[in-house]
């Protein structure tokens, strides 16, 4: 799902991102900053959809536990940002051990269904669990650090933060683990004959995706300064399975390029209309007959066609 | 409270009321996802359309009891022409290709349809009377009931009854009881599948119009109504058994039941009792109270 | 890339004229409007920008304030505090807005609030009724022009001793704008009038049945709502066939004598409930109401004109009586002009108390009732109530 090409792309966005802030608006910064916290939450599911092929309708969950979490600890708790941020992915981690457990037990759409009701479960308690998360109002005002109330600081540690995630996720990719969750996602039979424990891998796969969507949620919570319950309700899950579907689910960069282009899009055609959903429904109805393999598969088909070259595609 | 039988009554009623009217709308749901195995998250956008079909059926016609039963009519027929164009031209071209990208689609469609209908029928809220026939309510010696939900609780097990029937002993109700179960096998024996495929979404979606016309005189329309419906209908057709009609009968009830006294019992935390009700059938018998459990390979 | 470059070369260009102190004839006020616009708000939301584009309108044909016109920016807040932060940061970091005028619900509300409070950009919240914006979350630049639940709750205890309640039941949404307000009637209440039941439902559900079989149940004389918008509706059309309306009174809060509610319902609408609204298309008032309305049926396209455009056109108001005064759009001279400023809108003097940032903002109470040829149910008599 990785190769030499994709590297190339991330290195040079990642030294792109990082002249950003010296040259760019205020704006493009801000821009690239939600960017970053909906990719990595993007490609943290693509652990499940992509290589494990298990698409997961709750995802916005683990995003939503991570938020409030560091909000909670933050905020409440008055505990340092480094504390709060491991702690809360810590909390994440356990979550998605605990709800992954039950998860992975099942298959295909019940497994899909499964996660959609622990998301919508997880959505009430926020609403409800007022004394923690504020409920409807929501938690508003999150302490965040002197050194990051700026844009400029704040895009930093961000891309710090979303760079390191996305190379552990690369590294876990290209490991044995990924190649084990690949062999999942082509045949759980066969895998699960030659030795693997199908059920385990699958657990593991879960508690990474659900981690690193808890990291995703600690930035956002520290780039909204609070967290809302919307964020774990089922068409926050559904827009970022959106992402990973639109970039391109079996390449590694994929959910990073939907998150990028669906942002783009919805925030460029919010500014001239009102009526946005109508242009995002149709480029999507678009991608999904023109494009399967989304943007990436799209880009790549394309420039094989000119090229004529091949790619170590794995 | 619980001790007064004519209050216990009245909510059981209010419970049947509505479970029927959301069964009509998740039947709809299951039948789509029991022979193309898509699952629609525009069927919500579906019954949306119904609704605002029905109204401006009753304001063209006017608002009478012949005007209602045309404007319902009118709803699942609009909604199956969209819905057959919607198969035909773009979704049959995605049956053999990743079942995400269908789901994809489906949310496209969402989006599509929500600023659709805001386009054509405006941003407002509306509202829509009684029929003329159903609007007070009747006698039932120990209360007085409202019409429309007696209506509502006649016309569901009518349906139920009728789309079994039409199952059972016909021979279209064969195909796609054939096509549930054995997709391959019926190309096999000749049938032209597209076609059964084609059928069951357009009907399917009828289902989801005719049930946001029936529930539009109890509601408000507005270009919102398709948000929380479709979790709703995901909750019946789990907890009945993707794919099952009659799952869908008594996935509906439960649904209903829990809302109406889980409201009264739990007040505010009835909200995440029927996520723990989803997760429970889940977790126990993922396949449904009247699912197969080998559907669950599929 | 292209564009980032060209936006840094404009805003340095313009930080360069300011800086320079030259006052351009073309300079423009610059107003981000966070309102939703698409999905179940929008009926909210749009009306709300019409009355923007009519202030807005107003003032520029009249040549603009201190020379300088007023340019607005509209964004789909879609309902959702994360996507209002989002769009907010969009209309202050790109469009460069010196002041924000938001939204609809509370809890995209207060997310905005924060981040005025952190980008130093006045938010007036012409709609949202939270009492966190100006209690708990009060900051500098946040100016809640809506009602409040504190005056909510006064009115609507005036409005039971009206009807002559003595046992009443409340209901609504169960989340924190009923809360609030129930909180605040509770504590106005007076003639020996009590609370006895509380019935509150789900936010945003379909299905009130359960609900209105509890509220016949009660000995309360008198039904208090808040449940408001399409939850109205549904609640009205569900409890209709019951029988509640002959047996029970209704005093129903959260704007629901709106025209809109009443044009939607119509016949359905209960006969003589108590309700509010912030404004009315046929209620007798001054000189500028009738001026405004007039002006309103022309947006529209209808003598019919709805409540919330005069919520925004107000707040438009304040923003260019801010901006004259402080003789400079800068968000925090317009932050400062707004303490203690008070304007004639259409509805009368309204004041921005120093203490708390919030108006004077009165409502039409009065009972519903069926008038000749009409279908939708008209406020008569209404009276206005701070």
């Amino acid at each position: 799902m990785t190769n030499r090409l994709q590297i190339y792309v991330l290195i040079v966005a990642f030294v792109w991102l990082l002249i950003l802030p010296f040259v760019g608006s205020r704006y493009s910064v801000e821009l690239a900053t939600q960017i970053l916290i909906f990719g990595l939450l993007a490609t943290s599911l693509n652990i499940l959809v992509g290589y494990l092929g298990a698409a997961s309708f709750g995802h916005a969950a683990f995003f939503a536990i991570g938020g409030y979490a560091c909000a909670y600890f933050l905020t409440t708790l008055a505990l340092p940002l480094v504390v709060s941020m491991v702690g809360a992915v810590l909390l994440t981690a356990a979550a998605s051990l605990v709800i992954g457990f039950f998860c992975v037990r099942l298959n295909e759409i019940y497994f899909s269904m499964l996660t959609l009701a622990f998301s919508m479960l997880i959505w009430a308690i926020a609403l409800k669990w007022k004394s923690v998360t504020g409920g409807d109002d929501g938690f508003v005002g999150v302490a965040v650090p002197e050194f990051l109330g700026n844009y400029f600081t704040f895009f930093l540690f961000t891309l710090g933060v979303v760079s390191v995630s996305i190379i552990v996720l690369m590294i876990i990719g290209n490991s044995t683990m990924g190649r084990v969750f690949i062999a999942i996602r082509e045949n759980q039979t066969r895998a699960s004959f030659l030795g693997v424990n199908v059920r385990r891998m699958q657990l593991i796969a879960f508690v990474i995706a659900g981690t690193f969507a808890g990291v995703a949620g600690t930035l956002l919570a520290l780039y909204v300064r609070g967290m809302y319950p919307e964020t774990a309700f089922w068409s926050q899950s559904g827009h970022v399975l959106i992402m990973v579907l639109l970039g391109g689910m079996h390449a590694f960069i994929g959910p990073l390029l939907g998150a990028s282009v669906l942002t783009l899009l919805e925030v460029t055609i919010g500014q001239y209309t009102e009526y946005w959903q109508v242009f995002v429904g149709v480029v999507l109805v678009i991608v999904v007959l023109a494009a399967p393999e989304g943007i990436y598969g799209l880009v790549r088909s394309v420039s094989k066609r000119i090229g004529g070259r091949q790619d170590d595609d794995a | 409270m619980f001790s007064n039988p004519t209050f216990m009554f009245i909510q059981v009623m209010n419970s049947f009321a509505l479970g029927m009217n959301l069964f009509i709308i998740a039947a709809g749901l299951t039948l789509i996802f029991g022979v193309l195995r898509v699952v629609n998250f525009a069927h919500g956008a579906f019954y949306m359309v119904g609704a605002y079909v029905l109204m401006t059926t009753t304001n063209l016609i006017g608002n009478t009891t012949t005007g209602f039963f045309v404007g319902v009519a009118a709803a699942a027929l609009v909604m199956g022409v969209v819905a057959f164009f919607i198969e035909r031209f773009l979704l049959s071209h995605l049956y053999d290709k990743e079942h995400l990208l269908q789901l994809l689609f489906t949310f496209a469609l969402v989006l599509i349809f929500k600023d659709a209908v805001k386009m054509i029928w405006g941003p407002l809220q509306h509202s829509i009377s009684y029929p003329p026939a159903f609007k007070g309510a009747v006698n039932l010696r120990i209360s007085y009931y409202p019409a429309y939900m007696l209506f509502l609780s006649v016309v569901g097990p009518v349906l139920a009854i009728g789309l079994w029937l039409a199952l059972e002993k016909t021979r279209w109700g064969r195909l796609i009881r054939a096509a549930r179960l054995d997709r391959e096998m019926l190309n096999a024996l000749g049938t032209d599948v597209k076609l059964v495929f084609s059928a069951v979404f357009v009907f399917g979606s009828m289902l989801a119009a005719m049930g946001g016309a029936l529930a539009a005189p109890r509601i408000a329309v507005d270009p919102g109504m398709d948000g929380l419906i479709i979790i709703d209908c995901f909750i019946i057709v789990i907890i009945g058994g993707l794919g099952s009609l009659w799952g869908s009968f008594v996935g509906a009830l439960i649904l209903s039941s829990l809302t109406v006294f889980g409201t009264l019992i739990f007040n505010e935390w009835e909200i995440v009792l029927v996520y723990i009700m989803m997760l429970a059938v889940l977790l126990i018998r993922p396949w449904g109270l009247f699912g197969h459990a080998d559907e669950e390979r599929h | 890339m292209a564009k980032s470059f060209k936006n840094t070369v404009f805003a340095t260009t313009a930080a360069m004229m300011m800086a320079s102190g030259i006052a351009y004839a073309e300079e423009t006020i610059k107003v981000g409007i966070l309102m939703p616009v698409s999905g179940g708000g929008a009926s909210y939301g749009v009306p709300a920008v019409n009355g923007v584009k009519m202030a807005v309108d107003e003032i520029n044909a009249a040549g603009g304030v201190n020379g300088m016109k007023i340019e607005y920016f509209v964004r789909d807040s879609q309902l959702k505090p994360d996507v209002s932060v989002a769009a907010a940061r969009e209309l202050i970091t790109k469009e460069g807005v010196d002041v924000l005028v938001g939204a609809v619900s509370s809890g995209a509300t207060l997310a905005i609030s924060e981040l005025a409070k952190q980008e130093k950009i006045p938010l007036l919240a012409p709609i949202a009724k939270a009492a966190a914006l100006t209690s708990s979350k009060l900051h500098p630049y946040i100016f809640q022009l809506a009602a409040t639940t504190d005056s909510e709750g006064r009115q609507m205890a005036d409005a039971l001793s009206v009807v002559g309640a003595k046992k009443v039941c409340v209901s609504g949404f169960d989340y924190a704008y009923s809360h609030d307000l129930f909180d605040s009637l509770a504590k106005n209440l007076k003639d020996g009038i009590e609370i006895v039941d509380t019935f509150h439902v789900k936010l945003g559900t379909t299905d009130y049945s359960a609900v209105i079989s509890q509220l016949m149940g009660s000995d309360c004389d008198t039904v208090a709502g808040a449940v408001w918008g399409g939850g109205f509706i549904a609640y009205m059309k569900q409890a209709g066939p019951f029988g509640i309306f002959e047996t029970k009174k209704l005093v129903w809060g959260a704007e629901v004598g709106s025209s809109e509610m009443a044009g939607a319902l119509k016949g359905d609408y209960p006969e003589g409930m108590y309700a509010a609204a912030y404004d009315l298309w046929y209620a007798e008032g001054s000189d500028a109401h009738k001026k405004f309305l007039a002006d309103l049926a022309v947006i529209e396209g209808t003598k019919e004109t709805k409540m919330y455009p005069v919520t925004t056109y107000i707040a438009i108001q304040f923003i260019a009586e801010a901006v004259r005064k402080a003789g400079s759009a800068d968000p925090q001279a317009i932050a400062k002009a707004l303490v203690g400023l008070s304007i004639d809108t259409p509805l009368g003097t309204r004041t921005i108390d120093p203490n708390n940032h919030r108006t004077n903002t009165g409502e039409f109470w009065g009972p519903m009732v069926t008038v000749s040829g009409s279908e939708a149910k008209q406020m008569s008599p209404a009276e206005y109530l701070e």
